[in-house]
């Protein structure tokens, strides 16, 4: 069985930087990811990378088999950790783009998420709040039925009734045939969802592993466990 | 009652000790039909595989049963049910005296403690 991600030996550098330091990676299908690491640690490039946004230095990125490109895009739903539906007008707009854009946009999933958070299709997305664009955007991310999930810091601003729903939207976007990965600096929000988690430090996978097997080995939460990892990093993590 | 985890144990662990509750203590009687892998898993907020992880292992346990016609039942094996309720009362018990004897307490006066409070519940 061929991973549905394989990364490696990649290489990205910004300036005298090298943000991936010849990362290796490999993930399998069926899974939710927790890809974890302070701030500035090349969560971020490693998304854009894998969503053909940026271009790699060296190595290798293997989604499903193919290169990032116009064909991966077409199976893999990348959510920035910023706001990017500032074009459109309405609610209606930005889903009638991602319909048109994407030919597994799952509109009536995406009508019944927005029902449920109170969500009119015709409301003007200028006319909400901040965290409110963020959902919206969320929901329609996540309603994509996409081989490969990436969630760049979906929970960093999020209050805890939401934070709910939107863990309860991803275990419904999640099955068999996918996976999730979620990148993220505040753990404890998402522990439990994960199965599988990734650290990223100086450039490479600091430490791979089952969710409950890496409790079981250290004794700890997995948040504590991260924090642990990353006590010592220069700059200090926000966990801290 | 609710799903809460306690982080730094296996949640898979953690899951199993739980529905192992709700059938000793009739929630899922016996022979009942359980629910899916996956509308129990966005119950408890967890990855379904973990869930999954969990129903097999009471699988193994013989605690559930999966059939192809009546998907995954509780099993009506009286004798499983009575040694695994022994099982866990012998574990709750183990640790009862475990903090008694933190406390300074021998196993007599611990013992007649719960009677004594038993008593009075009475």
């Amino acid at each position: 069985m061929s991973d549905l991600l394989s990364i490696s030996n990649l290489t990205r550098t910004y300036g005298n930087k090298k943000v991936l330091d010849g990362l290796d990676l490999k993930i399998g299908t069926g899974k939710i990811v927790g890809l974890l690491a302070p701030n500035g640690e090349g969560k971020t490039t490693l998304f854009r990378l894998m969503a053909g946004l940026l271009t790699k230095n060296d190595g290798e990125i293997l989604i499903d088999g193919q290169e990032p490109s116009e064909i991966t895009n077409s199976y893999v739903s990348f959510l920035p950790d910023h706001y990017v539906l500032g074009g459109f007008h309405s609610i209606r707009g930005a889903m009638k783009h991602m319909k048109k854009y994407f030919s597994d946009f799952d509109e009536a999933k995406a009508l019944s998420l927005m029902k449920r958070l109170k969500f009119a299709p015709n409301q003007r997305l200028a006319s909400l709040s901040k965290g409110q664009k963020e959902q919206v955007q969320l929901i329609l991310f996540l309603s994509r039925k996409a081989k490969l999930f990436l969630l760049d810091e979906p929970l960093a601003a999020v209050d805890p009734a939401t934070r709910d729903f939107i863990v309860q939207t991803i275990l419904s976007s999640f099955g068999e045939d996918n996976t999730v990965i979620i990148s993220t600096h505040v753990v404890l929000d998402i522990e439990l969802i994960l199965d599988e988690i990734v650290m990223l430090k100086n450039g490479k996978v600091h430490l791979q592993g089952e969710a409950d097997e890496l409790r079981s080995k250290y004794g700890m939460t997995i948040n504590d466990i991260f924090k642990e990892e990353f006590r010592f990093v220069e700059g200090g993590s926000e966990n801290e | 009652m609710p799903w809460a985890f306690k982080e730094n144990k296996p949640i898979f662990q953690q899951i199993c000790d739980m529905i192992v509750i709700r059938i000793l203590n009739g929630t899922y009687p016996m022979g009942s039909k359980l629910p899916s892998v996956r509308e129990m898993a966005e119950e408890a907020g967890v990855n379904p595989n973990t869930m999954q992880r969990a129903m097999s292992h009471l699988e193994e346990k013989g605690l559930a049963i999966t059939n192809r016609t009546s998907g995954r039942t509780v099993t009506t094996d009286e004798e499983i049910l009575k040694r695994t309720k022994r099982e866990y009362a012998v574990a709750a018990a183990e640790d009862f005296l475990q903090e008694m004897k933190k406390l300074g307490m021998s196993q007599n006066e611990a013992v007649s403690l719960i009677q004594d409070i038993g008593g009075e519940k009475k």
